[in-house]
């Protein structure tokens, strides 16, 4: 039992330190690094099962104490694999030209790689141990990792991310010290004096996290008379306000705007994400230069409007609004945080804009807010806040984001009044893709919601930094676009769209080389759309909340087009987010194939090669599958449980949790494995059809519940799906052990492996076809492991 | 004790006198050379090829030693075709940016200069090479009091560097024929456009530190503000098409 509990506690450790370091690594650097280096360090599990098939014997002999001896090793690991990463003067931003980077970045991948080397230890070693009883095994590991999931998450709302590592420390000797119960009272005694010496001495030394110099936040920091007046953190990110007379913020502010910008605190997510908190001392006429961005067009086509603002940070977008006399303001945050911080503590700075009795501020993820709202706007304005650095670079390709998808303008226009106007402002980037891709969007959505010609319901402009793009159910009236020409002329902005727009009047202010704005608006509003999509580029597709990657705009067949004409640096810089991706899973199946086929040289004999073959596929199937379906199913629950934060949790948790049950009550019944594992296999796909028959249905009906209602229709939903997906791997591996107990590590192995690979060859997937079909691949391959093992009631997985 | 002849201690000392006045200038020199056939393959491989034509512009890149504007453990690198962190957060521009900023801003010898961003001053040297005045503002003390450091050492003494927020520009030295801003902002000064000269011309990056995702170049005609989008490479929105 002691052991039991321990394994409880190393996975929740593993699984808690693996978001935390998903965390950090958001605020030290920049997620899509992050995401490469921790994907890479998961191989640990890959090679803990090469490591036990190789002294499989040692390690079942002396169990106990190398049990002890590794959840030890893994506590102190935690804390010093993070203190040593921190140490690495690695920087993403150079590795395209100084080559040492490459070894900065491997030893990255060792000092990540073994915490998670030695807690997977820990349960592979307790599978060749525990042989009869696998599924308890793997319901304690399991049932450790949904805690993991959920503790981490809940933990970041109280814990410094520091803090939160410490507690992690704690929990993993609190691990090895339950395990060394089972050894002499003497190792006990040294274990807890050593547990808590070390303990002590890292709360002593707490970790610090180097940020990256190149982040807004460090930079800002050497402005003359820079000072951080706060920082809090939450699973949302860390933010840090930041006074400084040198702050100004103003994105794509017109050349022709003469005048001072009233005083601004800088606000910083995760180090980078700026966006401005603004004293403007009461007199809304100090908020001129607001008027001066692209993003005020709307308020000068309609009057007196009733504004929701999605996404409203600091309160930049509030302020237009009431410097246009909007009677009614709805603003909809996603960070609680931001809110208090701009309502409460710098609510006298802010000049309470929050408080005004005009304004209502809602906590809430922007397409979650509108989906279950039934109001209707004059005027639905999506803010810019993301960073202009990260996403020049591209950065935020693997993001998914609902707030830009085919599905959401459809709803937004479905919110907006008879006259009513959706702004929506992006980044000007270079080349030409956001302005396009939204533009294309448009398009889309209106002719789905049955508009025949769309050209008269749309305006598009630019700033030399910005794009504002408006859409409206109705035409634009003439004196609407009356409005529009002396707004833009006024501020030098140029004209890309409107209907009877004339090549003549567009890319006159800030000149392009050719107007590309202006011609791809033509072609996407041409019968020719089509061919437009497949020969720019850039992957212009709109996205749809099947494949919600917006910022996805990277085609593998430009890339010989994209190095000719633009030369080598410029793709990595442009397009980084999927680059990584990409070398991502290169690395991760090239170092899975060598854990792989590593221990074969030390399984010789061990078993026919079609009794390891079909070991290989069933186990390298279930990780795939397993993974395939939680990374779908993250995804539709992020739509309709709001947040990504929490629906992620809650997804993790709840599967994990149910798979452990499954993994339980898969040992409950005297049935032969292969016949248990075709009802579970038979079970999930089912279930799967009718999910993917019905869910949307369900989540509609429910969406305008309460939280607390989502989330249990969420986990009642995830319940059976998970409790039979908890039964394959257990049984199987149940199997593999009365048959064939060297290849036990081996199918671990395997297992840890594709559960790598999967994440990262499911985004590919999903970027390219979209959820259902990485659902369908999942389903493929539930059914491949259940026919692997068809041939078993001959020779089964034994020699 | 065995006697040397005193000729010995002659020939000695004339070899250790030969050595440090003729074999060690002449390795300084051999270094400089070094450099200087790294500046012209810079200029040549980097900066021409990519399409910079201006004379004034190539001879300046050409003549400044960029290796002395770079921290010491990146001198082996100071003549690469990229960009180089100095510090703060804050680079070293990559010698083809440079250069073609400086072109765009089309400098001429009676010209008045500001920049804002000194950085490392190598921005700052290459245009002192081509007009007469220059002027440079940085917001970070230690960077600019270095600059300052540098310049006077290497005897750049028409540029005049001050430590303050270059968000004001340099009122008393207004109007400017031409302002070359190193650092990419949210918006674009007004004071500066303010203190732009009826003609001149402002260039700006706009993207990250590490890469200019294009540059804008503003120019101020008949008192009407006009601004173009630069691309530093090709670029061929349709496959297919060359």
């Amino acid at each position: 039992m002691n052991i039991f509990l321990s394994l409880f506690f190393i996975s929740l450790s593993l699984l808690s330190y693996e978001i935390l370091l998903m965390r950090i690594f958001s605020i030290t650097s920049w997620s899509h690094f992050a995401y490469m280096a921790i994907s890479i360090a998961l191989l640990g599990f890959g090679a803990s099962g090469s490591f036990i098939a190789l002294f499989r014997k040692k390690l079942r002999r002396r169990f106990y104490s190398l049990f002890t001896l590794f959840s030890f090793l893994f506590s102190i690991s935690l804390y010093f694999s993070l203190v040593l990463s921190q140490r690495i003067p690695f920087d993403p931003f150079l590795i395209v030209w100084f080559k040492e980077q490459y070894l900065y970045l491997l030893g990255y991948y060792l000092v990540l790689f073994i915490p998670f080397f030695l807690g997977a230890s820990c349960i592979g070693i307790s599978f060749i141990r525990f042989a009869g009883k696998i599924h308890k095994v793997y319901f304690y590991n399991l049932l450790g990792s949904g805690a993991g999931a959920l503790a981490a998450v809940l933990l970041m709302y109280i814990l410094s991310p520091t803090h939160l590592l410490l507690t992690i420390a704690a929990l993993a000797f609190l691990a090895s010290v339950i395990s060394a119960l089972s050894l002499s009272k003497r190792s006990l005694q040294l274990l807890i004096l050593a547990s808590f010496f070390i303990m002590f001495v890292f709360f002593l030394y707490p970790p610090r996290l180097q940020i990256s110099q190149y982040k807004a936040l460090m930079t800002s920091l050497h402005l003359p008379g820079a000072r951080v007046l706060s920082q809090s953190s939450s699973p949302l990110g860390v933010i840090h306000v930041l006074e400084s007379p040198a702050i100004r913020y103003a994105p794509g502010l017109s050349l022709n705007f003469h005048g001072e910008l009233p005083p601004q605190l800088a606000l910083f997510i995760d180090a980078d994400s700026m966006c401005a908190i603004t004293n403007f001392g009461g007199d809304l006429k100090n908020l001129r230069y607001l008027d001066y961005r692209s993003a005020a067009l709307a308020y000068h086509l309609l009057e007196n409007p009733r504004v929701l603002i999605l996404g409203s940070g600091g309160g930049s977008e509030i302020l237009t609004a009431l410097y246009h006399r909007a009677p009614s303001v709805k603003a909809v945050e996603i960070n609680p945080q931001i809110v208090d911080l701009v309502r409460e503590k710098y609510g006298e700075f802010s000049n309470h804009i929050y408080s005004r009795p005009e304004v209502s501020v809602k906590v809430a993820e922007g397409r979650g807010f509108i989906q279950a709202s039934s109001e209707k706007y004059d005027l639905i304005q999506i803010a810019l806040l993301d960073s202009f650095a990260a996403s020049s670079a591209g950065v935020y390709a693997l993001s998914e984001s609902y707030i830009y998808t085919l599905e959401a303008m459809k709803e937004y226009l479905g919110h907006l009044s008879s006259e009513g106007i959706l702004s929506i402002t992006r980044w000007l980037r270079m080349p030409p893709r956001d302005g396009i891709k939204l533009f294309a969007t448009a398009v889309e959505a209106l002719q789905k919601l049955g508009v025949d010609d769309p050209s008269s319901h749309l305006i598009f402009i630019r700033s030399w930094a910005t794009s504002t793009l408006l859409i409206k159910s109705s035409s634009f009236t003439p004196s609407q676009i009356e409005k529009l020409i002396e707004f833009s002329e006024e501020r030098l902005f140029d004209v890309i769209w409107y209907s009877g727009i004339k090549p003549g009047e567009v890319n006159r202010y800030n000149i392009l080389e050719k107007p590309h704005y202006y011609e791809a608006s033509s072609r996407i509003l041409s019968p020719n759309r089509d061919s437009f999509y497949r020969d720019y580029l850039f992957d212009i597709v709109p996205a749809t909340d099947n494949s919600p990657y917006f910022f996805h705009f990277f085609r593998l067949r430009s890339l010989p087009h994209l190095l000719k004409t633009m030369g080598a640096e410029w793709v990595p810089f442009m397009e980084w987010g999927y680059i990584i991706l990409l070398a991502t899973l290169v690395q991760a199946v090239g170092v899975s194939i060598f854990l792989i086929i590593l221990p074969l040289f030390f399984l010789k004999g061990r078993g026919a090669r079609g009794s390891r073959a079909r070991v290989f596929i069933y186990f390298l199937s279930l990780g795939l599958a397993y993974m395939f379906m939680e990374i779908s199913f993250i995804q539709k629950f992020t739509l309709f449980l709001s947040y990504p934060i929490y629906a992620a949790a809650v997804t993790i948790a709840g599967f994990l949790f149910f798979s452990g049950w499954g993994s339980y009550l898969s040992g409950r019944f005297s049935l032969a494995s292969s016949f248990k594992v075709a009802v579970a296999v038979g079970a999930i796909i089912m279930v799967t059809l009718v999910y993917l028959f019905s869910i949307d249905h369900i989540f509609s009906f429910f969406i305008s519940f309460p939280d607390s209602i989502k989330i249990l229709i969420s986990l009642l939903l995830i319940a059976p799906l998970a409790l039979f997906m908890g039964m394959p791997f257990p049984l199987g591996l149940t199997t593999v052990s009365s048959e064939n107990p060297p290849l036990v590590p081996w199918a671990w192995g395997i297992n840890g492996c594709a559960s790598v690979v999967s994440p990262v060859l499911a985004t590919v997937l999903a970027i390219s076809f979209g959820f259902n079909v990485v659902v369908s691949c999942a389903l493929l391959f539930y059914l491949l492991a259940a026919l692997s093992l068809i041939p078993q009631q001959r020779t089964s997985f034994r020699t | 004790m065995r006697k040397y002849p005193f000729y010995l201690f002659v020939i000695i000392g004339l070899l250790v006198l030969l050595i440090f006045f003729v074999v060690y200038p002449l390795r300084g020199k051999r270094e400089e050379d070094i450099y200087r056939g790294k500046a012209e393959a810079m200029v040549a491989e980097q900066i021409q090829a990519r399409g910079v034509k201006d004379e004034k512009v190539l001879q300046a890149m050409g003549k400044v030693p960029r290796h002395r504007f770079v921290p010491e453990n990146l001198i082996p690198h100071a003549y690469e075709d990229n960009p180089l962190p100095i510090g703060f957060g804050q680079t070293i521009s990559q010698p083809y940016i440079v250069a073609l900023m400086t072109e765009l801003l089309n400098p001429e010898g009676s010209d008045r200069v500001l920049e804002v961003g000194t950085g490392s001053a190598y921005q700052a040297a290459v245009l002192s090479e081509i007009v007469d005045e220059v002027y440079t503002i940085e917001i970070f003390e230690e960077l600019g009091t270095s600059a300052k450091e540098r310049l006077e050492d290497l005897g750049y003494d028409n540029v005049k560097v001050k430590i303050a927020d270059g968000y004001y520009g340099w009122p008393e030295y207004a109007p400017f024929d031409a302002i070359i801003v190193t650092c990419a902002a949210s918006h674009i000064p007004p004071p500066l456009i303010q203190q732009l000269s009826e003609g001149g011309k402002m260039c700006i990056p706009v993207g990250s530190v590490f890469w200019a995702q294009n540059l804008m170049l503003v120019e101020k005609k008949n008192g009407k503000i006009v601004s173009r989008n630069i691309l530093p490479v090709r670029f061929v929105p349709m496959l297919g098409e060359h």
